[in-house]
């Protein structure tokens, strides 16, 4: 991973960079109009990235924080607003270099499409994503409260097997794999056929077979192997820790 | 009234509709909600690509609700008649529409000069549409073929370009039909921003897929599935694969291939770096029972899903011409 640069800094190089070739282009005298209209989306670009480089260095410092602090129990925990907002604007990082390109190439109007398309994309994707993963929970005596959107569901803590950090070092998700969901689908809230399919949906099982569910980086606001510790030391209290 | 309710092996509980078609080898078999379900001829039905494994009353006393268990989506049924269905569905949202479009603004006296733009995007579009649906014709008889091949050890099978390329035409469509809507309401330039937007999506989908994420091409050698990515090739032996589950409607089947031991798996890369070992770990997923699971999307190397599981557990079993 060493020398690598990270997906924030390339998207903070590549507007930086081009904002400086149309400030240059602008200063010969070359399509001033058009070169304008691309620098107000390279300054977005550049303002978006800088935000996801922010972002990053006061995730870490959260994650070595949340480190050494124990996590709250019988509150529902969720992730910041800030922390949210980092996916939406790390994509507009990305597509205003493109956006620029176009509107000097092209029109403004054609960066302005650039950059609608890319937004109605993300806007649907995120729907779906926020609908199907779980964001918010909160530590209870029985179990684990997952929320999704219009429902909560409680996972008992015998019921946890193991609860595993996934994925890449920039990317991780905490896998929680269940004994059965039967349980999980029994303390579905409010209890309709809809929420239980939505919720079985998320376990990946509705027939009370073994299941397992992944939750999203800094899900609940805390960083991927505090939560999985926590979920840990949870079942182990729980006297699961013979059971493995 | 009664509630049927299905358990599909690659989603979750899920209402259908009152009347359930079941598909069997030779004919089709309908199952009605107004005749008590007979849960051991349910049972039976084990042919075809629709497999109910069982059949069994749930809620109360199972008067009202039967609970039916089966491992695939009648809402992505395999008939031609549905997959047309489909189609035309389809293509009436993304190529109709604009062109209805075109001619309400052409009716209402917007000058044919002005809806050029719209005119060319939405012939973009259409000619994507028309590629998708022939490649869909050669895709099925390219499956047809491959299902009737006698062995399929010893051969290389990857992925056509004419295949990569239907998978590229979606956005170009949608893009097109969209970029048209635009140039018709009097915005031609968001619409080029549109349609450019979606074009990088289709450049961007094959080397996502080949790129990294999915093998490139696939071997079925007398020892294992041979997966070459484009940084690594690494054997699959057939005595670590626990368990083959397939997913999707027939004619898009994906595989889930449960491995016992990916440790071996990872050292037989080649060539023996990290990066190789990266990209095969990209592939590869933990499972529940502490091994691997190795997702193979439909249609990876050219190969029709139902060719290669049938390839596959030729290879567990031992039994493919040309294995011994």
């Amino acid at each position: 991973m060493a020398g690598k640069v990270r997906w924030d800094t390339g998207c903070l190089l590549a507007n930086l960079g081009l904002l400086g070739a149309a400030v240059w282009a602008c200063h010969l005298g070359l399509g001033a109009h058009r070169l304008r209209t691309a620098a107000t989306f390279l300054v977005l670009g550049t303002i978006s990235s800088l935000y996801g480089e922010l972002l990053f260095h006061f995730c870490k410092t959260r994650a070595r924080r949340q480190k050494e602090s124990r996590v709250a129990r019988g509150v529902r925990l969720r992730p910041p607003l800030w922390i949210v907002a980092g996916g939406p604007i790390a994509i507009l990082a990305a597509s205003a270099p493109v956006a620029a390109m176009v509107s000097a190439v092209g029109s403004g109007q054609a960066g302005v499409g650039v950059l609608a398309s890319v937004a109605a994309l993300t806007a649907t994707v995120g729907y779906f994503v926020l609908r199907h993963s779980c964001r918010s929970l909160a530590f209870e005596p029985g179990g684990l409260r997952l929320y999704l959107v219009e429902t909560s569901f409680v996972i008992p803590w015998k019921s946890i097997a193991s609860a595993d950090v996934t994925g890449q070092a920039e990317w991780k998700l905490v896998e929680v794999a269940l004994f059965e969901t039967a349980s999980a689908l029994a303390s579905v809230q409010p209890d309709t056929l809809r929420m239980r399919q939505r919720v079985a949906l998320a376990l990946y099982g509705g027939d009370g077979s073994p299941g397992r569910i992944l939750l999203d980086q800094w899900a609940a606001g805390i960083d991927a192997p505090v939560l999985a510790r926590a979920i840990k030391a949870e079942m182990a209290g729980a006297g699961i820790g013979g059971l493995n | 009234m009664r509630t049927w309710r299905a358990y599909f092996a690659h989603s979750s509980w899920r209402r259908v509709p009152n009347s359930l078609e079941v598909r069997r080898a030779s004919c089709w078999r309908r199952v009605r909600s107004n005749r008590q379900p007979d849960q051991h001829s349910l049972r039976r039905v084990h042919d075809g690509p629709w497999i109910l494994q069982a059949a069994r009353p749930v809620g109360g006393g199972g008067e009202d609700r039967v609970k039916i268990l089966i491992v695939s989506d009648p809402s992505e049924g395999d008939s031609s008649r549905h997959r047309n269905r489909q189609v035309f569905r389809r293509y009436l949202a993304v190529l109709v529409a604009p062109v209805a479009g075109i001619l309400l603004a052409l009716a209402l006296g917007i000058s044919p000069q002005r809806l050029r733009r719209a005119v060319e995007f939405q012939a973009v579009a259409l000619a994507a549409a028309v590629y998708f649906m022939m490649a869909l014709r050669w895709r099925a008889r390219t499956a047809k073929r491959q299902r009737h091949l006698e062995s399929l050890v010893g051969i290389r099978f990857t992925t056509p370009f004419w295949m990569t390329l239907m998978e590229a035409t979606i956005p170009i469509e949608v893009g097109g039909a969209l970029a048209a809507v635009f140039a018709t309401l009097g915005l031609p330039g968001v619409g080029n921003g549109v349609f450019i937007t979606f074009a990088l999506f289709a450049l961007a989908l094959p080397w996502f897929k080949s790129g990294g994420l999915q093998p490139r091409s696939i071997v079925l050698e007398r020892h294992g599935l041979q997966i070459f990515m484009s940084r690594a090739t690494f054997l699959v032996p057939w005595t670590s694969i626990a368990h083959i589950e397939s997913m999707g409607p027939e004619h898009f089947v994906a595989l889930n291939l449960t491995l016992k031991d990916s440790e071996s798996i990872l050292d037989s890369a080649q060539p023996p770096d990290s990066k190789a070992r990266e990209q095969i770990k990209m592939l590869m997923q933990s499972s529940r029972g502490g091994g691997a699971q190795v997702f193979l999307m439909p249609w990876v190397g050219g190969l029709d899903g139902r060719a290669l599981e049938r390839g596959i557990r030729a290879g567990i079993k031992g039994t493919a011409p040309g294995m011994n």
